[in-house]
């Protein structure tokens, strides 16, 4: 029987022909690929460590902005800010670039091509992602300057000991957010300030036949999960490198049986805060947790509505509430752009009246001292976000605390869900989190 | 014969260096714009490089320990487990579904072409937009499948279908389903209209029924077409990512995660770099695998085909195969 081999012999011996053309290719392209990283220097040239004076040199200078401030009210604070330094240094022309929360991706592409914007306002959860094109603070300021800021900011935008950015037009927390008419028909005559109290009144403000629910919390795999779960654990005395212990176990055996009774909807689980708020203001849930962002939609929407801390677990326990929003960076540059950029900061915190006018216009809580001393009597509505605001805690877990908030908002959801219990949870959660550095 | 090839090469190297200078611009573009990357991609999977290395252009090598973790990875092993159950029951269900609606519809009238173009508009949709309107329909509060649900008794209360790890899975695999069952429709329109009726009509004739006709002649004619389409299923279940991210964003607590999903959760939200580089690599080898075992499938039925026919044996020689003189 003849051998048979498929194929015309020419046929084969284009393949062949075919097959050394594709290895010197490839070739090729492994070693413009390896020479290509690895060697380069990034970034570029950055001050050393020798103190910067922040100031605005004679001539044109440019600086370049970076935020992801997409709402009509943010984006008119910033830009009033940024129109009134371009006022003082008429030489000064600040160019703003924006890109969709949470910008970081593009941001790091941009400190990894050099061009690092000049003025980065970016979400300091972030920092351990974009710290490597950013210039410490301590480079321009003093420490006294720096002290002007509430430490609970400082602290969480300081990463291997050194501070990258102010939270100069201020910041954000959470609190609970509920509706006065609701509970007036369910007979509640003040908000719960204990755990007990929350469940017994969410209890009795669900009405499961008419889709409304007693209370709301975010459920969803992003950091708006944990920033919630925080001040229940915190207030009890949880720590996030101990997840195994007690504090843990009752806040989420808390909010379990929240959810198994029906006073949370089982729909959390993809919930962000954006949801609660828009759950809350078609009446189907009667408390939320969420920050005074949202205090502009509430006082439009015709809802009667009020703001009260976190219940903690007894009375008489100190609410620890983390602290949000975002840190004010210098990037690396130019020796001139750079005391530029910190006279931009440094204008905006001596201006007071100024500070204080934008912050309110963002929707923030101060973070300078001076402010945050009068700040609730000044503005009512946001009285309580602003007490919790001046005992805040940063969220950091070394360089990992975005590895370790994953982690717990996999757990919150496994909860929540139903899919393991409150112990299975939490001894795989301290697993994970006794393996990260921190 | 061996006279008439010593004539060829001239002719034929002349004929390449044309068609190479021919193919040149693609082959650029394929270097540029797959090779480049692919490379480097898999360069980047013996690293680790997070996002302030990426800063300061200062990967780590570690070898082979990305792909240890990933093997160890409980998330990862999970997604590969939801990436197989997607495949499978995706592409068999639109295949059925995709079956009996060609079958229905395979009459030539103006018609039945109008509703067979018709079915094409949910395949043409993107599906950012598809994937919205699933979510509003499956929507816990406001969904229109709860209220008819409810409305029919079939169930009591509302139920959150993407917040609740079981129930995700299928309604993802359902919305998933549903887009491709136009795809298939076509597909097997075109092939069930490429069958003689003639045959049909012999089967009739020696007293086949219709179940007897459908399994002897339409599903063996159909077997090219079967093998496209699960191919193309494959690998589109491979690389699924779209309809997943926008439902679910892999979750419930990693509930939909998939391959796709997966890669760009710890490339661009996790910001480790060479261990989504890793996944994107096994990806890159499953497709391979896929398309290889289609190329070797194809090629030995092309084969067998030409064995088997009747006829003179110089006529099949001179077709392609070619006898080993020294055996």
């Amino acid at each position: 029987m003849p051998k048979i081999r498929s194929g015309l012999r020419s046929e084969r011996r284009d393949g062949r022909r075919f097959l050394g053309i594709a290895a010197v290719a490839a070739a090729g392209i492994i070693g413009l690929a390896a020479c290509s990283s690895g060697a380069s220097s990034g970034g570029a040239s950055s001050s050393s460590g020798q103190a910067i004076q922040p100031a605005v040199g004679k001539g044109a200078i440019t600086l370049t902005e970076y935020d992801y401030y997409t709402s009509s009210y943010e984006e008119g604070a910033i830009e009033t800010a940024i129109s009134a330094f371009e006022k003082k240094y008429p030489n000064v022309k600040i160019e703003r670039e924006t890109a969709p929360y949470p910008a970081v991706t593009k941001l790091v592409a941009l400190e990894s091509a050099g061009n690092t914007p000049n003025i980065v306002i970016a979400d300091q959860d972030y920092l351990s992602q974009y710290y490597a094109g950013l210039v410490p603070l301590t480079t321009f300021f003093t420490p006294s300057f720096i002290n002007e800021y509430l430490p609970g900011g400082t602290e969480s935008a300081t990463l291997n000991g050194q501070e990258y950015g102010l939270q100069v037009l201020g910041g954000n927390d959470t609190a609970l957010i509920y509706n006065k008419t609701d509970f007036a028909k369910a007979g509640i005559t003040e908000p719960p300030s204990t755990w007990e109290q929350l469940e017994a009144d969410a209890a009795k403000l669900t009405d499961p036949k008419e889709n409304r629910y007693g209370f709301a919390l975010s459920g969803s795999q992003q950091e708006g999960s944990t920033w919630q779960l925080e001040p229940f654990v915190w207030s009890d005395g949880g720590t996030l490198s101990n997840p195994g212990g007690a504090p843990w176990h009752q806040a989420m055996d808390l909010w379990t049986q929240m959810i198994q009774a029906g006073s949370i909807p089982k729909a959390v689980t993809g919930w962000e805060q954006t949801d609660e708020e828009s759950h809350f203001l078609t009446g189907n849930v009667a408390m939320q947790l969420n920050g005074p962002w949202e205090i502009q939609q509430l006082q439009q929407s015709g809802i009667q509505w009020g703001v009260a801390p976190y219940p903690t677990k007894s009375a008489g326990q100190t609410l620890s509430v983390p602290i949000g929003g975002e840190a004010w960076s210098v990037g690396r540059s130019t020796p001139e752009k750079e005391a530029a950029s910190a006279a931009f900061i440094q204008f905006l915190t001596n201006d007071t009246a100024l500070n204080e006018q934008l912050t309110n216009a963002m929707g923030y809580l101060p973070a300078l001292k001076s402010e945050s001393a009068s700040y609730a009597t000044k503005y009512p509505a946001y009285a309580v976000f602003a007490d919790e605001f001046k005992n805040g805690k940063a969220r950091v877990y070394g360089q990992n605390y975005l590895k370790v908030s994953t982690d717990i908002q996999v757990m919150i959801g496994n909860v929540l869900s139903g899919s393991q219990s409150v112990n299975q949870a939490l001894t795989t959660l301290q697993g994970q989190v006794s393996a990260i550095p921190g | 014969m061996m006279a008439k090839n010593r004539k060829i090469p001239g002719a034929l190297r002349a004929l390449i260096t044309f068609r190479t200078l021919c193919l040149a611009p693609a082959v650029l573009y394929l270097l540029l714009l797959f090779g480049y990357p692919t490379v480097f991609n898999i360069k980047l999977g013996f690293e680790q490089e997070d996002a302030a290395q990426f800063i300061l252009h200062s990967p780590t090598f570690n070898g082979l320990a990305n792909y240890q973790q990933l093997i160890h990875d409980s998330v990862f092993l999970h997604a590969l487990g939801n990436t197989a159950i997607f495949g499978v029951v995706t592409v068999s269900l639109q295949f059925v579904i995709g079956f009996g609606i060609a079958t229905l519809l395979n009459k030539t009238s103006p018609f039945y072409t109008v509703i067979r173009s018709a079915l094409l508009v949910p395949w043409l949709l993107p599906l950012i937009v598809t994937g919205n309107v699933w979510i509003w329909m499956l929507d816990g509060f406001y969904g229109v499948l709860n209220y008819v649900l409810v409305n029919l008794h079939v169930t009591s209360h509302y139920v959150a279908w993407l917040s609740s790890p079981h129930l995700a899975l299928g309604a993802v695999i359902v919305a998933n389903t549903w887009l491709g069952i136009p795809f298939n429709v076509m597909i097997i329109s075109a092939g069930l209209r490429s069958i003689p009726d003639s045959l049909y009509e012999a089967a009739a004739i020696d007293g086949a029924g219709s179940f007897r006709r459908m399994t002897a002649i339409t599903l063996p004619l159909l077997k090219d077409v079967t093998g496209t389409l699960v191919l193309l299923g494959a690998v589109y279940s491979l690389k699924l990512f779209d309809i997943v991210w926008v439902m679910t964003q892999g979750g419930p607590a990693n509930a939909t995660q998939v391959l796709g999903t997966l890669e760009y959760q710890d490339t661009f939200t996790a910001n480790e770099y060479g261990y989504g580089a890793a996944i994107a690599n096994v990806m890159l080898v499953l497709s391979c695998a896929f398309a290889v075992l289609y190329v070797y499938l194809s090629r030995r039925r092309k084969v067998k085909s030409q064995v088997r026919r009747p006829g003179n044996a110089r006529s099949w020689l001179k077709e392609g195969t070619e006898v080993d003189a020294h055996a």
